[in-house]
């Protein structure tokens, strides 16, 4: 095995009311490499990928990108690495579509362009290709709230390529699509991925989703790791052990 | 027994009701002065024919009056964007510094600009400086509260969106919190600044330069048809830029 990019040690995460999103998972995440987690609503999906970048404090445990271990004082330097995709898109709906995807240099900018809103030459570069690969040229100076849903997904995922991540994060990408846009904007995640050579990781619902782009699937359950398997091995077996408490519970 | 929703409502207005009636028979409002009335067009009739010869001054002084009130709102806006940013939970810096500045906001408007007029004169003399003092105080008070709370009307996703490119905390406000706003910004500001103005006539009544000034006094010496022109040029004044405000919003939808 190559060396791992993103390095998940004994992370646990408690939130003041109580709840246990995480209770010890540990995870080595890997270069060129599709990962699908999977698990039931409430499952803490979505606080161990926010942890990766960040946007959660673990309680004990630690992440690394690369050398760099994931801490207050790091948090820029991760974040221009570590790309995020988010089910609600979370653009500036009022902003063009260009100002949304330049935002993706931010982490590299200062003060200057803080006050001026002035990019340089490079970043326009970057971002009017990266709106040419997710199909919306013509649509740069569009406001963003104009734009349909999987447009909008569009937008965020060119505000993720100019960021020329290592690690893209995909938190429920397709939820709120309809299912021909999800396929659309699975294929074009893993497009993106794939030419820009990073890591993805994504949160998901649907099985058969996971299962076609996956090169590896994570169940995770009640905060822990259930199983960690390549895609061709994921029997139906493991999958019904997942999910079998909440089909039970709805019935 | 299912559970209803009380009819709260109810029990406000009929304690409102009680609590006035209490109130009136306190106070003793004496009602037979309502008589006085039948003479109100006599006294009406005493405004008319206005006087115009003093119009070019009345002018001039509705100019300074107009400078009080968009200065007043220079200085609110200056004021209100600090601690607009500071007292919005979604953006404060730190736990102190938000109580401050929420504190800072509500005593500012809890003061009405009439009463700061009034104690910057006897700090700085009669004129326009203490008008445009107090009203950039007072309103920041409410130009700040606003501001915070169309920050805090956001959705999280936006600045979280540019917490997860790298963002710094000024990048967020900069390049999406700002921008998010900036409508309920210019409506607010447009507001004040009417407001401002209207405020700045009657501050001008207490010393603080401008047609105010002119106006007390003409009716003082009981010059009503002089007083006359220069309510009618308010007026004017008002309507204008009561259609100049509507405009502008009209525009930036």
């Amino acid at each position: 095995m190559t060396t791992p990019l993103v390095r998940i040690q004994d992370l646990v995460k408690r939130y003041p009311n109580g709840v246990e999103a995480l209770r010890g998972v540990s995870l080595d995440l890997h270069p060129g490499e599709t990962t699908v987690v999977l698990g039931p609503s409430g499952a803490g999906k979505s606080t161990l990928l926010r942890s990766i970048n960040g946007l959660e404090t673990p309680t004990s445990g630690r992440v690394w990108v690369g050398q760099t271990p994931v801490e207050r004082a790091s948090l820029r330097e991760v974040r221009q690495r570590v790309g995020m995709v988010f089910q609600q898109f979370n653009l500036v709906p009022r902003l063009s579509v260009m100002a949304n995807v330049l935002s993706g240099r931010l982490g590299r900018r200062g003060f200057w362009t803080n006050l001026t809103f002035a990019f340089p030459a490079e970043d326009y570069d970057l971002a009017y290709k990266a709106i040419a690969d997710v199909g919306l040229v013509g649509r740069e100076w569009d406001r963003v709230d104009k734009l349909s849903g999987g447009q909008q997904q569009r937008v965020a995922i060119a505000r993720t390529v100019v960021q020329q991540p290592e690690v893209i994060l995909a938190d429920e990408p397709v939820a709120s699509l309809d299912p021909a846009t999800s396929r659309e904007i699975m294929e074009l995640l893993v497009q993106m991925a794939a030419q820009n050579r990073a890591a993805l990781v994504l949160n998901l619902h649907q099985i058969e989703v996971a299962r076609e782009f996956g090169d590896r699937i994570i169940g995770i359950q009640k905060g822990q790791v259930a199983f960690d398997e390549r895609t061709t091995g994921l029997s139906d077996r493991l999958l019904a052990d997942l999910y079998g408490e909440t089909l039970c519970s709805v019935r | 027994m299912t559970r209803r929703i009380q009819p709260t409502v109810w029990w406000i207005v009929m304690a409102t009701l009680g609590l006035w009636a209490v109130v009136a028979w306190w106070v003793q409002v004496p009602f037979s002065d309502l008589a006085g009335l039948t003479g109100a067009g006599e006294q009406l009739a005493k405004y008319f024919p206005p006087d115009a010869t003093g119009f070019g001054r009345a002018l001039g002084q509705m100019g300074v009056t107009i400078v009080i009130g968009i200065w007043g709102t220079l200085l609110a806006f200056a004021l209100a964007v600090p601690l607009g940013l500071a007292a919005a939970t979604n953006v404060h810096g730190s736990r102190m510094g938000y109580r401050l500045a929420r504190e800072i906001l509500n005593f500012c408007r809890a003061l009405p600009d009439p009463l700061l007029a009034l104690i910057f004169i006897t700090g700085f003399g009669i004129g326009p400086f203490p008008g445009v003092l107090a009203l950039g105080i007072h309103s920041c008070g409410f130009l700040g509260k606003a501001f915070a709370e169309s920050l805090e009307r956001l959705p999280p996703g936006i600045a979280e969106g540019l917490q997860a490119c790298g963002a710094s905390r000024s990048q967020v406000i900069r390049f999406g919190l700002w921008p998010s706003i900036g409508r309920e910004v210019i409506g607010y500001t447009a507001y004040t600044t009417y407001r401002n103005i209207l405020m700045a006539v009657a501050l001008g009544v207490v010393g603080a330069g401008g047609i105010g000034v002119d106006l007390l006094r003409a009716l003082r010496q009981f010059d009503r048809p002089a007083a006359a022109m220069m309510i009618g040029l308010i007026v004017a004044v008002v309507v204008l830029i009561d259609w100049f405000a509507v405009s502008l919003r009209e525009r930036s939808k």
